[in-house]
């Protein structure tokens, strides 16, 4: 890359910027301002709006100051009488077919075309002709077209900028929306009779200078300057966003904006996270404790359901221990609020039954987790993702789970030639932007990873140079011929040949980044996988150090913070396993208390102790559970047997109405705290709305119900708590609540640096079908669905109302099935009934139903027995 | 008659088939060109005889043809531009139609002098009789291997496509056609960077007109030398100048540069239609400024044309008589300007569009008093400030029609009604 710099003169400064700067962004570096509309940080410039226009010296004409580059010795000038006189003419021309009808535009407040006008425009226009009006027919008001379900157009007040167009095409490789027309005539719209969506189309509205384009969940509800804006942190996956939430005294949260952190979302979100996480507002939320009487609810005082619940695990306690109480929290709490639970439970209630994992068959145990805290340490930040020449994905529809992330990998694929390799049981599509797929059939992921170690140790395509050569290294070759190509080829559904291909881009790669999805390592071979991706990045010296690395994805807003401060049975806060004496008594020393010696259980083990009968009491925390466990009839079962069900919930889920006793939870939003990101950085959301009359702060309910339980702990506010959790960890202890900055602080919680090793992997796969029911059935998250929560969105809910099947246009061709044809989809544990979509990222033969649709919920089809399900597809 | 080059054969039955074509002297400058000279020299010839591009702007062939780099890695394209849609042009189609094989011989020449292994014709949708002349003609050429793969066993491979154009006129804009070969809207790219380094597909392209190519094969049998001999020092070679408009004898007419508006019009164009009086001209195609009688004796060059306050441009002469109202003349370009605006840029978009209604009012008898300042102001913040050229193109109808004739205005905005009686003429 070229660094070097060039001096240049702007309004008699001196400037030095690097060469390929254009003029603009060299006046703005040094805070001097130069009105634009067209131009977008993010995007390639276009010259088109001519707002941006500056006097250089020696040239002839005006120059366009967002395409020039500069130039070393150049003379510009921002201020000129001509300049000045420019900027009047264009917006003068602007406005000419412009409605002018602020009055009722969503935009007011914040629109560039008002500020500019105000700054630079003309005190009045020589317009006197008709304007062009785009008169629509299907109008709602004021001519808008609805682009897609989320989106609305006027056209009369767009400007063409084209930064709608050029953001869906450039950034996230999209062609749903598009220019048509020319001159007067020029507009917006979606291709030909289609709409106007993908995962990231709320930015448009966004970045659309003026209110040409506005959203369906803020249009003609509020003027923006009646709101209050919080700093806060998207929730919805693991990219951890930053947001700006908008809120209203009466209204709630109403919406959310951007905010700008280079280091994650460079100003993006989508639309799962824009759109979606705005659901604090919803009617249904739990406003008071209640308790179960008979079959309804009895709203309570907080002290009364505290009282009870208190009364409750104590009574249980004493008579059977505290292992007869478990407590599950979500992955969608914060840091502060994951220890407080954590406390709780060890310290109040006196248990390590502790979890937060409710969606899995299989989880990892202690010493898998060891593993993947290992593997952490092979990780690159997000911002770094584009330099790569190569990043193979695993595991993971990553558009889908991971929005942002993919932003990243386009912008690679634009910038930089970055080759993205895709290995997974359905497609990726990144629009545009190209994906070389090795589409492995379900349950043969390790049978693929084994399958690429064994290329490369028979090609010999790892540098001689590595350290692993040797009789350790040769018994860990050996270990490979264990299992042959043809079986790796039956269970993965890949020849060898294609194998080959695959291993080759790995191993002769420059640099290369393994992003591994959590179904991959969360999944039935989830530990095997994760010592066979180590393996691949070592040996092919793509370790993290000093080139490729490892990403685990974690893929809900604070999974990796609910890991890292102790929410599993075996690790304590800060990732001190339960065994370590020092972290054990260090603990023991700041909560003033001895800990449980008890091994725990985890959310697979509880429920079987549950149903023996053994446990009796469980604490869930935000866990909609009777949703989310991959078993529905199970699952039922087990919460049903439970004395005391105690449910901490933001609305009244389907596990909330099995409760004995529900407290009402806070959003995000209600509260304030920290969440940390896949990448492992720890961000700050602030409070932005309040809670509804009567809602306590979910962390003073812990800590009132810890009281309760004869546990002193006192915190005056979650600040309070990262005070304390972060002197737990050597890495965090430095951290300063209030000095996180507008980027955020990656922590790693590791004390030693990252020894590399191979492992010897067993094979395993799970692939066997059965000819009853042909179709495996993969799950998983929709963009535009996520857990119980975006039930309470009404703009979720319009796009993804219900669960739909994906099949293969293939297999719909052989069932004869259309597009939204309803089928009934059985296994041998049930049916549902449901609509099918067709999609090209479904291969032939296996189907895939989104999860946490509470009325088509596809955990009714599933059993938790079976690490693969089958189902056969019937038109119903 | 002064010797003809282009056209010489244009009227013989068959020269569109490349027998005839080749027994009156066709594809003997090809092999000479792959067996004697190196690409450099090509180019050097072809900056000797002076020859400018005819598309226009007059841009010295050969040295556009320097500029490609020789060291880039990238492929390089040839792309002609067969777009012409100028108003008041239509030299490029007789070209292609009747003589097809001399832009075909001029193109491969020049694609061997650039380096380029593809090449582009870029031809407006509308020809459709012209596309099919040339897909014939590309495919006897390649019968013969004048195109294709070791070209006449020199080693040299090009491929000739032929593209047909998405029927706007800014698509003949050089960076909006690049645009729209490869597949998107014709939107004109912002410069620098120049297609010479950065051109279709990102990659360094040159691109001439039709006519511009079609002198090439001739330049190399003939020589530079007397290429230069002809017309004038810094214009060299003949022109086509089509002239419409009121005159006697509409058409093509192939003569030296240099020569005078005079002489094209009364003695090659036969005089004005029924003999009425001269009123205006416009040199080069509907983007140059009109002339007035007066400047009858100007010398059809790039330079002297300038010097008369116009431009040649792409030489499309457009004659208008006495009984011509100039309001209407401003009216009418400017709605092909209007139309025509791509959209892109603020300027073009908007203030073609505003010079339209406010025309449209003059001559609708609404016009008022600050109409013509209003029109003139508009006039001096789209040229200059557009993105390309075609905004600056919108101008010179409006702003010289009201330079020689603003009495016109006036009394349309005055008296409601128009200065000139028995029109109108053009509609
Ligand atoms: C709006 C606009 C339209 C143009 N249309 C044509 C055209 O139809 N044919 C053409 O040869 N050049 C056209 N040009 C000029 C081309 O941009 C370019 O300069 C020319 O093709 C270069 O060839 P030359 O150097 O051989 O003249 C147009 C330019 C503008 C600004
Ligand atoms: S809709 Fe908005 S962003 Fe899109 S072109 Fe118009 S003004 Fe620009
Ligand atoms: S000057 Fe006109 S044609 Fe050229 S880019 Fe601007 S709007 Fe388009
Ligand atoms: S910001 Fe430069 S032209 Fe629009």
């Amino acid at each position: 890359m070229d660094n070097s710099k060039v001096k240049l003169t702007i309004d008699d400064r001196e400037v030095e910027v690097p060469k390929d700067s254009t003029i603009l962004e060299a006046a703005l570096s040094v805070g001097i301002d130069i009105p634009y509309f067209c131009w977008h940080p993010n995007l390639e410039s276009v010259g088109a709006c001519r707002m941006c226009l500056v006097e250089v010296e020696k040239m002839p004409k005006l120059v366009a100051s967002c395409v020039n580059p500069v130039a070393e010795g150049m003379v510009v000038h921002t201020n000129t009488e001509k300049v000045i006189k420019a900027r009047e003419k264009v917006l003068e021309f602007v406005l000419t077919n412009h409605p002018l009808d602020c009055p009722t535009c969503d935009k007011g407040g914040e629109c560039d075309l008002q500020d500019l006008t105000y700054d630079h425009g003309p005190m009045m226009t020589r317009y006197r002709e008709d304007k062009v009006r785009w008169i629509v027919d299907t109008h709602y008001r004021f001519d808008d077209l609805q682009l897609g379900p989320l989106i609305y157009r006027n056209q009369n007040r767009c400007i063409t900028c084209f930064r709608c167009v050029r953001i869906t095409r450039e950034i996230f490789g999209y062609s749903d929306l598009g220019v048509f027309g020319r001159g007067s005539k020029t507009h917006i719209s979606a291709p030909g009779g289609e709409k106007f969506l993908n995962e990231f189309s709320g930015n448009t509205v966004e970045y659309c200078p003026v209110g040409a384009l506005t959203a369906r969940n803020f249009r003609y509800k509020i003027r923006p300057w009646l709101c209050e804006q919080t700093p806060t942190v998207c929730p919805m996956c693991g990219d951890g966003c930053n947001m700006t939430a908008w809120s209203h005294q009466r209204k709630g949260h109403i919406r959310n904006t951007s905010r700008r952190n280079d280091s994650i979302d460079e100003g993006m979100l989508c639309d799962r996270g824009r759109f979606g996480s705005v659901f604090s507002n919803h009617p249904d939320r739990i406003k008071s404790p209640m308790i179960k009487e008979g079959d309804t609810f009895r709203e309570v005082q907080w002290e009364e359901a505290l009282g009870f619940i208190a009364e409750g695990i104590k009574k249980i306690k004493s008579e059977s221990g505290p292992e007869a109480l478990g407590g599950i929290a979500s992955d969608l709490v914060s840091n502060e609020e994951a220890y407080l639970f954590s406390r709780l439970m060890r310290q109040g209630v006196g248990t390590n039954n502790l979890d937060f994992r409710g969606d899995r068959k299989s989880l990892l145990g202690a010493g898998a987790l060891k593993i993947l805290f290992e593997m952490q340490k092979m990780s690159v930040p997000l911002e770094k993702v584009a330099s790569f020449d190569t990043v193979f994905v695993i595991g993971t529809d990553i558009a889908s789970t991971h929005p942002i992330y993919t932003m990243w990998l386009k912008r690679g694929i634009r910038k930089a030639g970055l080759r993205v390799l895709a290995a997974n049981s359905r497609k990726l599509d990144f629009g545009i932007y190209s994906v070389q797929n090795f589409t492995y059939r379900p349950g043969g992921e390790l049978a693929l990873l084994l399958g690429l170690l064994k290329v490369i140790v028979k090609e010999k395509l790892y540098s001689d140079a590595g350290p692993f050569r040797g009789g350790q290294f040769s018994r860990w070759a050996n270990s490979l011929q264990k299992t042959n190509y043809d079986t790796i080829a039956a269970s993965c559904g890949l020849s060898e040949e294609r194998i080959s291909i695959l291993a080759r881009a790995l191993a002769e790669s420059e640099n290369c980044l393994f992003v591994v999805g959590q179904d991959l390592w969360e999944g039935p071979l989830g530990s095997s996988c994760l010592l066979a991706i180590n393996d691949l990045a070592v040996l092919t010296e793509n370790n993290g150090n000093p080139r490729g690395g490892v990403n685990l994805l974690f893929d809900s807003g604070n999974y990796l913070g609910a890991l890292n401060w102790g929410l599993t049975p075996d690790y304590l806060p800060a990732r001190r396993h339960r065994e370590d004496k020092v972290g054990r008594e260090k603990i023991e020393s700041l909560w003033n208390c001895r800990l449980p010696e008890a091994e725990g259980f985890d959310t697979i083990k509880m429920l079987e102790q549950i149903r023996k009968g053994n446990i009796k009491g469980l604490y869930l925390y935000q866990s909609d559970l009777l949703c989310d466990f991959p078993d529905w009839e199970y699952i039922h079962d087990c919460l049903s047997k439970l004395d005391l069900l105690i449910v901490h919930e933001l609305f009244l889920t389907e596990t909330a109405k099995m409760a004995t006793v529900i407290l009402p939870a806070t959003s995000f939003v209600e509260t304030e705290g920290t969440f940390t990101n896949t990448e492992g950085r720890i961000q700050r959301f602030q409070r932005g709305a309040a809670p509804s009359k009567g809602v306590r702060e979910s962390w003073q309910t812990l800590s009132r119900l810890a009281q309760k339980l004869g546990a002193e702990f006192v915190y005056e506010n979650p600040p309070e708590i990262f005070r304390e959790m972060v002197t737990l960890s050597s890495d965090a202890a430095g951290l300063d609540y209030d000095k996180l900055g507008a980027r955020g602080r990656i922590v790693a919680l590791a004390e030693r640096v990252f020894e590399p090793a191979l492992y010897e992997v067993e094979f395993d796969s799970y692939t066997s079908g059965d000819s009853d029911y042909p179709y495996p059935l993969l799950t998983g998250d929709l963009v535009y669905h996520l857990r119980h929560l975006t039930n309470y969105n009404e703009d979720m809910m319009l796009v993804a109302p219900e669960a739909h099947l994906e099949i293969s246009p293939e297999d719909a061709k052989s069932l004869e099935l259309k597009e939204d044809d309803t089928v009934r989809v059985e296994s041998a544990r049930g049916a549902l009934e449901v609509k099918v979509a067709i999609s090209k990222k479904s291969p032939p033969g296996v189907v895939f139903l989104p999860r946490n649709y509470s009325d088509k919920n596809v955990n009714k089809l599933r059993d938790r027995e079976k690490t693969l399900d089958y189902v056969r597809i019937a038109k119903a | 008659m002064p010797e003809k080059i282009l056209f010489k054969y244009i009227d013989e039955p068959g020269q569109d088939t490349i027998k005839v074509y080749m027994k009156n002297g066709g594809y003997t400058a090809l092999p000479k060109v792959l067996k004697e000279y190196t690409p450099d020299q090509v180019t050097d010839i072809v900056k000797e005889s002076g020859l400018r591009g005819r598309g226009g702007a007059g841009f010295p062939a050969g040295v556009k043809w320097s500029f490609v780099p020789k060291d880039s890695p990238k492929p390089k394209y040839l792309l002609i531009n067969a777009d012409e849609s100028e108003p008041g042009t239509f030299k490029d189609r007789q070209l292609l139609e009747r003589d097809p094989h001399q832009l075909i011989e001029g193109s491969i020449i020049a694609a061997y002098a650039v380096q380029a292994h593809t090449g582009f014709i870029y031809i407006r949708g509308e020809f459709g009789y012209g596309a099919k002349q040339l897909l014939r003609a590309l495919s006897e050429a390649e019968e013969k291997n004048f195109l294709g793969k070791n070209i006449l066993g020199s080693g040299y491979d090009l491929t000739i496509h032929l593209h047909r154009g998405g029927g706007a006129y800014i698509c003949g804009e050089e960076t909006a056609l690049m645009e729209s070969i490869e597949g998107r809207r014709g939107l004109s790219r912002v410069r620098p960077p120049y297609p010479a380094i950065v051109g279709l597909y990102g990659c360094p392209t040159v691109i001439n007109n039709v006519e511009t190519l079609s002198n090439v094969p001739h330049i190399i049998n003939k020589g530079a030398e007397w290429f230069a001999s002809m017309g004038t020092r810094k214009s060299t070679g003949t022109k086509i100048f089509s002239l419409s408009g009121q005159v006697k004898r509409p058409g093509n007419y192939e003569l030296p540069m240099g020569i005078s508006l005079r002489e094209l019009i009364y003695e090659y164009g036969g005089g004005i239609f029924e003999d009425r009086e001269l009123k205006a001209v416009i040199p080069g195609g509907s983007s140059t400024p009109i002339l007035t009688p007066d400047k009858l004796d100007v010398k059809l060059d790039f330079e002297s044309v300038v010097e008369a306050g116009s431009m040649l441009g792409s030489a499309g002469v457009i004659v208008m008589d006495e009984t011509t109202c100039m309001v209407n003349v401003a009216w009418r370009l400017t709605r092909f300007y209007q139309h025509e605006s791509c959209g892109k840029c603020t300027p073009c978009r908007e203030g073609t569009y505003w010079m339209l209604k406010i025309l449209e009012r003059i001559e609708n008898g609404k016009g008022e008093s600050g109409d013509v300042e209003l029109l003139l102001d508009i006039c001096n913040y789209i040229e200059g400030y557009t993105v390309c050229p075609l905004g600056d193109a919108a101008v010179p109808a409006v702003r010289s029609t009201i330079e020689h004739f603003q009495e016109e205005y006036d009394y349309h905005i005055r008296n409601k009604t128009c200065m000139v009686k028995g029109k109108p003429v053009f509609k």
